[in-house]
């Protein structure tokens, strides 16, 4: 989501409505929300329902995986305020592209906590929906 | 159960923001090219 931030400007750009979708608690949204610069909307699934719907996946192993704990420790050392585990730790997340009639164009689950497409490859497809 | 994949429609659905107001997805499509929907992990 920081790495989105950066490209605002593109995604205005693409006329594309971006929604952030959370199964994390409401005040863990709200602390969330301060220490990002996310303008987007922060959706709340407490259930997961939504992630069952989209086939969001689940994975202890996965999710705590030697790369995923290098990352955390990485962001740690830059600074980052560890908040502690917050719900599943083995919900994995991903992204999703719909074009205007809800039609899926990238179904992205991520593999590991550290595997999501790069916001190159997600403005690319949305460009190319702005332009077709 | 299918897997949802590249060129299916999406389910609709309901969530709120954690003001409480309820978006859908149907909704959110209005007036727009493209929606991103991002999955988070947790927040902690």
């Amino acid at each position: 989501v920081a790495q989105l931030c950066q490209h605002l400007e593109e995604l205005e750009q693409t006329n594309t409505q971006v929604l952030i979708i959370t199964f994390g608690s409401r005040q863990g949204a709200q602390i969330w929300l301060k220490e990002t610069c996310s303008p987007f909307r922060l959706l709340m699934d407490p259930d997961r329902k939504v992630y069952h719907a989209y086939g969001l996946e689940r994975s202890f192993l996965r999710s705590w995986n030697l790369r995923t704990i290098l990352t955390y420790v990485k962001l740690l050392a830059s600074g980052r305020k560890w908040r502690g585990i917050q719900g599943d730790s083995a919900q994995l997340g991903g992204d999703f592209i719909l074009d205007s009639q809800g039609k899926i164009l990238l179904a992205y689950r991520s593999h590991d906590p550290t595997d999501r497409p790069s916001v190159q490859d997600l403005l690319a497809i949305l460009r190319s929906i702005r332009s077709s | 159960m299918h897997t949802l994949d590249k060129d299916d429609f999406a389910p609709d659905f309901v969530l709120q923001t954690i003001e409480g107001q309820s978006v859908s997805l149907q909704q959110s499509l209005q007036g727009k090219n493209s929606i991103l929907l991002v999955f988070l992990r947790h927040l902690g």
